[in-house]
């Protein structure tokens, strides 16, 4: 019988494309900070940190152990865990686990990445494999170009339901003062932008950013004790898939890790109306099609409905359903604290503390989900109450 | 005391040059070999669900059957259709040569003929409104005294109307 | 502990200086394909999570783990990457377990060292900032341990060297080891010089392998197996990074490892009771140090502990009667075989290098900069 854990405090930096004067345990440390403030707690109260992110961003082994002095797990329990772009959701569940486990009561996950440190697309081409794929995939962008004109062809989005996608983000991230990409962009500015990738051009790419989020986990006992306003973390699925995604349905049904996520997320907890039961849904959205694709995918609307969705605006912050409030990944894109912001702005939804950027729903439960890999899959639902 | 940021930043610029021997495994280590040899592009057969595996894999992805049985390699292609594609307009630094990206680079994800799982590589159309979803194209291969037994031996797929 | 977690299996490829006709996905499917057979379980239908333990820099692939799904038949299934020692890979496979989350889960990890440059990859893991520029490596850093630990403790290079002549001959009694070799202290002490006192008999050799095991709830433990084995402690802990900030011939993180697991295991007196030990050695003097952070003697005996030849594999208490690490055994890997040797201890199933009777064991991993981050495992037989 698990444990039941909730997110008690919640820390991030600010996210910029470049933070000179910051090292990457400064950035870190920036984050842990703003965490334990928030909780009221102080680092000695942490049974364990644990800290994700990805070597190749910046060129660091074993960089959880490097920077621990600054992360505070020097002297402590952690290990590092990283799956790629969902590195984030797989802190918040490295932490659940902990918790859930009952080996500890109170734990601190920090998700953090430094692009100006280094160079992003070169690095994510290195998931290929180098005997065969490697020299055939430029960086994300590739890879989810391939998904974009396949989702144009068989559902209708047409490249301007992508435009409203990152003008509606523009929109949110001008209100959440810890965006990176705060500009607010018109359809017609988005359209004009410089082409990177068919269909994705500059603007419906996410940027690369710098930041670090720190959550700090609690279980019931020490939640209710110490916590006014915990954060549920009632239910996480993780989906893996085989190495090329299954994106494409070929010879069979389209089945991805989305699906499989949200089947079984919502079965599980009895969601049968997910726009009606969740009331604000932090995608991890790295390109301008995720939130019209992925909504579909994760079995939130129905199929082909997600870029009707936008066309109605009923994804926008004051809409019928808020996706991605903060700006969400076509905002701010620290790869290794992508995910883990998600969670993040999930549970400030939850607790009404998102300030400007917060929703006008009352947000009894939310989803937050994480993406990467080989079109992997991370879902997380969080709660108010916990029941 | 803090000091006000100083105009110029100590930088520590470097670039990180790792030496690298990955291994190719027996079962594309056979594909390489098929494709040198021969200039034939071979898949292997799931013998539980009979999925075609090109690039050929040692076990099935979906029940783990192993699919190392060389009777079941079947050749496909050369010809296929593109299921979905993407064409770099930007130039990006390439991680196994250092050197920059030469655009504007086309890459269609190919369904080859007789295959039931994907293959990845270079379209040789790099005008963005001539690639269309399910256009066909065929595998140009290299001559025979010019292959080496690796991915570029095949040099990139051509469109063909059919 | 609410409820146990039992280890129903383990499995390892041999391990070879290098592996060239081995992409690392056909280790990882070795491993998968013996540990699922030896468990008696259907890896499509019975597996419910995996935990794979690899490392981006030692593979040359962000997200080291893109493969594994093809490798482990986990379309559509959980799974999930340590990036560090083995041995935190089966203590998160433990929380998955006891979390209630999964009664069954597969954890396994590869390396193939061969591959690139160790002393760079080691390299590349040490502070940017200042101390990466002055070509740190780990043996150097085994070396400035190694003269601490003799100036402090007064242990001596004979000392060391009995450690790689116990691992070393301990190997032909192991039918996985990569390099069994008869030994004398003396050609230990003439081999090569690496960095003083580390000479090139005292560093672990290139290796390339992989290790896989299954963990079960207690329940679909007992079902699958009349032997398994209970993970009844765990314990890790990290050290600062920075050397300045450490004292390196204490070993503060791995006597917090220990204490907390042995509590939760009700061992009060490690000695007396335990009955084997599989611990990290990379170098010849870790096996000393680690010796009494596990509180298998007092402070600055590790020296004397090997004279008295209690860890021999005859001995009162044999540690690493497998040949540890100095047997050639891939970083990363390395926690995870040690419990995996401890498995088989307790299983009954060490062959030739077996300690008769072994009912409870520890195994340790440890990683990073001499030592710097450690995790302990107690280790009880089931069954009969």
């Amino acid at each position: 019988m698990a444990n039941r854990v909730a997110i008690v405090g919640i820390g991030q930096t600010t996210h910029s494309g470049r933070r000179p004067y910051v090292n990457d345990g400064e950035l870190i440390y920036d984050a842990v900070t703003k965490a334990l403030a928030d909780a009221d707690l102080s680092i000695n109260d942490m049974e364990s940190v644990m800290s994700g992110n990805m070597d190749f961003f910046e060129g660091h082994h074993l960089n959880d152990a490097m920077l621990n002095l600054y992360s505070g797990a020097a002297g402590r329990p952690g290990f590092k865990m990283n799956t790629g772009g969902t590195v984030g959701t797989m802190m918040a569940i490295q932490g659940w686990y902990h918790v859930a486990s009952g080996l500890y009561d109170l734990v601190m996950v920090i998700g953090w990445e430094k692009h100006d440190e280094g160079l992003v697309t070169p690095a994510i081409s290195t998931i290929t494999d180098p005997a065969v794929d490697r020299h055939f995939l430029v960086g994300a962008i590739g890879g989810l170009a391939t998904v974009s004109v396949a989702y144009m062809q068989r559902s209708g989005c047409k490249l301007e339901h992508a435009a409203m996608v990152r003008a509606n983000a523009s929109q949110a991230a001008a209100r959440n003062p810890n965006a990176h990409m705060r500009e607010i962009y018109t359809v017609e500015d988005v359209m004009n932008a410089r082409m990177v990738m068919y269909p994705l051009n500059l603007l419906m790419c996410c940027p690369t950013s710098l930041g670090a989020t720190a959550m700090i986990l609690a279980s019931e006992s020490k939640a209710k004790k110490i916590c006014k306003k915990p954060v549920w973390m009632k239910d996480h699925v993780t989906v893996h898939v085989e190495y090329g995604g299954a994106q494409f349905g070929i010879g069979e049904k389209r089945w991805t890790s989305h699906m499989e996520a949200g089947a079984k997320l919502f079965k599980r907890n009895h969601i049968t109306k997910p726009m009606v039961e969740t009331q604000v849904f932090e995608m991890y959205d790295p390109f301008a099609f995720a939130i019209p694709m992925w909504l579909e995918d994760f079995l939130v609307c129905e199929p082909n409905e997600g870029w009707k969705l936008i066309e109605k605006g009923a994804l926008k912050l004051e809409g019928e359903y808020p996706v991605s409030p903060s700006g969400g990944v076509l905002c701010t894109n620290s790869i290794g604290d992508s995910a883990i912001l998600r969670v993040a702005e999930a549970a400030l939804q939850v607790r009404s503390d998102a300030g400007e950027h917060q929703v006008t729903r009352d947000v009894k439960q939310a989803l937050a989900s994480g993406f990467g890999g080989s079109y992997w899959s991370d879902l997380l639902l969080l709660s108010k109450t916990m029941d | 005391m803090k000091q006000k940021p100083q105009e110029e930043l100590i930088y520590i610029n470097k670039t990180v040059k790792i030496p690298y021997k990955w291994r190719t495994g027996e079962v594309w280590g056979e594909f390489f070999r098929e494709l040198k040899e021969n200039g034939i592009i071979y898949a292997n057969q799931c013998p539980k669900c009979g999925r075609q595996f090109c690039l050929p894999k040692s076990v099935c992805t979906r029940d783990h059957t192993v699919c190392t049985d060389s009777s079941k390699w079947i050749p496909v292609g050369p010809k296929g259709t593109v299921v979905s594609y993407f064409m770099a307009e930007q130039s990006f630094l390439l991680p196994t040569t250092g050197e920059m990206l030469k655009i504007p680079f086309a890459v269609g994800i190919i369904l080859l003929d007789g295959a039931t799982v994907i293959l990845q590589h270079q379209l040789e159309e790099t005008d963005e409104k001539k690639i269309k979803l399910f256009m066909r194209v065929e595998a140009v291969i290299k001559p025979k005294a010019e292959r080496k037994g690796n991915i570029f031996d095949i040099v990139h797929f051509k469109t063909i109307t059919e | 502990m609410a409820g146990r977690v039992g280890i129903v299996a383990a499995s390892a490829t041999k391990f070879e200086a290098a592996k060239p006709y081995e992409h690392l996905m056909d280790l990882v499917i070795e491993v998968t394909d013996k540990v699922v057979e030896a468990a008696g379980i259907n890896l499509k239908d019975d597996v419910e999570a995996v935990i794979s333990c690899s490392q981006d820099f030692w593979d040359g692939r962000t997200i080291s783990s893109m493969p594994i799904p093809d490798a482990v038949c986990s379309h559509l299934k959980d799974e999930s990457k340590v990036a560090g020692d083995g041995a935190y890979a089966v203590l998160y496979g433990a929380m998955h377990i006891l979390s209630g989350d999964n009664k069954l889960v597969l954890v396994v990890s590869h390396c193939e060292e061969s591959i690139t440059d160790g002393t760079m990859i080691d390299n590349w893991s040490i502070d940017h900032i200042y101390h990466r520029w002055l070509g740190l490596d780990y043996t150097m850093g085994a070396a400035m341990q190694a003269r601490r630990y003799m100036d402090k403790y007064k242990v001596t290079p004979e000392q060391f060297a009995k450690v790689v002549v116990k691992n070393k001959g301990n190997a032909r009694k192991n039918k996985y080891a990569q390099e069994a070799m008869d030994l004398t202290v003396d050609q230990v002490l003439k081999s090569k010089m690496l960095a003083d006192p580390i000479t090139a008999l005292q560093k672990k050799p290139v290796s390339d392998g992989a290790c896989a095991m299954i963990l079960a709830s207690e329940e679909v433990a007992k079902k699958l197996t009349p032997n398994p084995v209970w993970i009844t402690g765990v314990g890790n802990f990290y050290e600062h990074h920075n050397l300045g900030d450490r004292d390196l011939a204490e070993c503060d993180a791995l006597i917090k490892s220990a204490k907390r697991a042995y509590k939760m295991a009700g061992i009060s007196n490690p000695v007396k009771d335990l009955d084997v030990v599989e611990l990290s050695e990379y170098y010849a003097p870790e096996e000393l140090l680690w010796t009494e952070g596990l509180g298998l003697c007092g402070r600055g005996e590790g020296g004397k502990l090997i004279d008295s030849g209690k860890t021999q594999l005859k001995g009162e208490l044999p540690v690493n009667p497998s040949g540890g690490l100095l047997s050639g055994i891939p970083v990363t890997v390395a926690g995870m075989t040690r419990v995996a040797e401890a498995v088989w201890q307790l299983q009954g199933k060490a062959g030739e290098h077996q300690v008769q009777g072994a009912r409870r064991a520890v195994a340790h991993g440890c990683g990073g900069l001499c030592g710097q981050m450690h995790c302990v495992l107690v280790l009880e037989k089931g069954g009969k």
